[in-house]
């Protein structure tokens, strides 16, 4: 079954992924759906995707937490990235046990962060085994009638405690705990401190922000107290880098047999600028790459809609039929 | 040379001999006639310190007789006199003599003379009421009067002197406490840096670790952003005076790292040696 017009010569929807994060955790048939613009930092430790969507260098350090720094604005790929960097890491080291928080401004204190990151490991612990998750809940009711009142409670110390719980009831299961801070008026040492504080519990963190800049920050203190850093950006695309991310992409979904007349067919040239057209004395335009898929998904979607009433339309998408779908989303 | 405007408009100063002695008995006698244009000669003062400039008056002197005169000026301090037919002489020239002798054919042929007024008159308070003075042989004598003195001031003078005279005070007044006032709020801020390098030494310590991160980071874009937010957070921005605190945030501004670690060096001593091993990159 063909996607779309059938003079596109399209086998399946190039973009089916347009507006949610890729995840070949879930499924590993996403990987074809990858492309390489990040800009990768410690090309020693983590680096460069490849035609199939694996990450070619992938460094983990034995021992001490490894922290993986993902950096960029809002979709441009950042939690895709994450998303493979779990899989690689699956990959290699066995399922990992992944632990998600979000970093806010109203829980900055370790003690909220700490407590909360543990519940929440719990939960993941539970799909695996019972047994070890009530052990880790005795943990944490022990550390709790530990800590005599009024005494700052040491979360380091819970940690190490849940931790060694879980070496003994899930031994190889790697823990991973991953911060999100998205919110811009984070502060560059939240993440930082939120971090410090799942050294030696975790095998891997993963921060994840919104200012390069914090992520450098980051990088340097860890670098300087020599622990394990990589540092990957996820930049807003420009236009060369996308025309090659849609013929791979076009080129994958490509009907057997067929002749397109050149690699990003249906979409022409003229089209492709249209959606990279800077405004009248701005520089070149920079698209996160979520945008730019999903106004080009709805381009393709408005031209169908178009053609279904005009059969005789040429089925290419040429500079006028962009700018028509973009007056329409 | 320059010459200065006439100070009033056109006048006439007549005098008649004899002199008071035989002004009864020589009434019938031709009369020595002295006449010139003005009665008041202003003199320019000169501006912040330069030379007083003389002034140059030419007057005319006739008789209906033949008489023999001699000269002079009373009253107008070392006013000279010359000829003057061809106009006046060069002021600073020697031409010029305390007194001149002149003799009139008596047929009323007029004889121009110079008169060049003694620049001093133009420091003295009042105006200097003098005479031009011509004595015949047998004492006759015959005079015209002839005022000298500084211009007066303008209108707009006395006016600029008068609200300088109001102002003045009330300036330096303001200027005064404006100073004290900075004075003293330098002090204080300068006391509340020195209590706060004293009592906030870890955070100062923190802060300027954090910077040295700062500084050895790759890939920063906005490596002063990061060191404000990092003054910021540990209250070192706002322990800073408040001169200083502006200078720091233009500088973090404008990304100025070196300028930031030049100004935090020289705040903070303590954080040389942070500063000075890292060293900005930029």
């Amino acid at each position: 079954m063909a996607f779309g017009h059938p003079g596109w010569q399209l086998e399946s929807n190039p973009f089916p992924s347009a507006s949610v994060a890729l995840s070949p955790l879930s499924d590993s048939g996403q990987l074809s759906y990858y492309f390489d613009f990040y800009e990768w930092r410690d090309t020693g430790r983590v680096a460069y995707i490849d035609a199939q969507g694996r990450v070619q260098v992938f460094q983990l350090a034995s021992g001490p937490t490894m922290t993986f720094l993902i950096s960029g604005p809002t979709g441009c790929g950042r939690s895709s990235l994450e998303n493979l960097i779990l899989f690689e890491l699956a990959q290699r080291s066995g399922e990992p046990l992944v632990v998600s928080q979000r970093l806010s401004l109203s829980a900055q204190d370790n003690f909220t962060r700490g407590t909360m990151l543990v519940q929440d490991l719990e939960d993941a612990v539970r799909q695996r085994s019972q047994a070890v998750a009530d052990t880790i809940l005795s943990t944490f009711s022990r550390w709790q009638q530990l800590t005599p009142p009024g005494v700052q409670p040491d979360i380091t110390n819970l940690l190490a405690r849940i931790r060694r719980n879980i070496e003994q009831g899930l031994p190889g299961a790697p823990i991973v705990v991953s911060f999100d801070a998205l919110d811009h008026s984070i502060g560059h040492d939240t993440g930082l401190e939120a971090l410090e504080m799942v050294q030696g519990f975790a095998d891997v963190a993963i921060l994840s922000v919104t200012i390069p800049d914090h992520a450098s920050f980051v990088r340097s203190r860890f670098s300087s107290r020599q622990r394990p850093v990589a540092w990957i950006n996820a930049p807003r695309i420009q236009e060369s880098a996308f025309r090659q991310y849609l013929e791979r992409r076009m080129g994958a979904e490509r009907a057997a047999g067929s002749t397109p007349p050149h690699a990003t067919y249906p979409l022409s040239d003229e089209a492709i600028s249209t959606l990279f057209a800077p405004a009248e004395g701005s520089g070149p335009v920079e698209l996160s790459i979520r945008l730019a898929i999903q106004k080009l998904a709805g381009a393709l979607a408005y031209k169908e809609r178009a053609m279904a009433t005009s059969p005789t339309m040429s089925p290419q998408l040429d500079a006028e039929d962009v700018r028509r779908s973009f007056a329409r989303q | 040379m320059r010459r200065n405007r006439p100070a009033l408009g056109a006048g006439l100063a007549l005098a008649l001999s004899p002199a008071p002695a035989h002004s009864e008995t020589e009434a019938a006698k031709p009369a020595v006639l002295i006449s010139n244009n003005l009665s008041v000669v202003r003199l320019r003062q000169p501006f912040f310190g330069g030379p007083f400039e003389p002034r140059c008056l030419r007057f005319r002197i006739t008789s209906a007789r033949k008489v023999r005169l001699t000269v002079s000026t009373i009253g107008l301090g070392r006013s000279r006199l010359a000829g003057g037919g061809q106009g006046c002489p060069p002021l600073d020239g020697a031409a010029w003599a305390d007194r001149l002798f002149v003799s009139l054919d008596g047929s009323f042929h007029a004889r121009t003379l110079a008169l060049r007024v003694d620049p001093a008159l133009a420091q003295t308070a009042e105006l200097a009421e003098g005479e031009i003075v011509a004595v015949d042989e047998a004492g006759n004598r015959a005079s015209a009067a002839l005022k000298a003195g500084p211009n007066p001031p303008s209108s707009l003078w006395t006016a600029f002197t008068w609200f300088l005279g109001l102002l003045a005070p009330i300036l330096v007044g303001g200027i005064a406490t404006e100073g004290f006032r900075r004075r003293q709020s330098w002090n204080s801020e300068k006391e509340a840096l020195d209590s706060f390098r004293e009592l906030r030494g870890t955070s100062i310590a923190v802060a300027c670790e954090e910077i040295k991160i700062v500084l050895e980071a790759e890939h920063m874009e906005r490596p002063g952003q990061m060191i404000y937010d990092i003054l910021n957070k540990h209250g070192i921005l706002e322990s800073l005076p408040r001169s200083t605190r502006r200078k720091m945030t233009d500088y973090c501004r404008a990304n100025q790292t070196s300028a930031i670690v030049q100004l935090m060096r020289k705040q903070f001593p303590m954080c040389e040696e942070d500063l000075t091993a890292s060293g900005p990159r930029r």
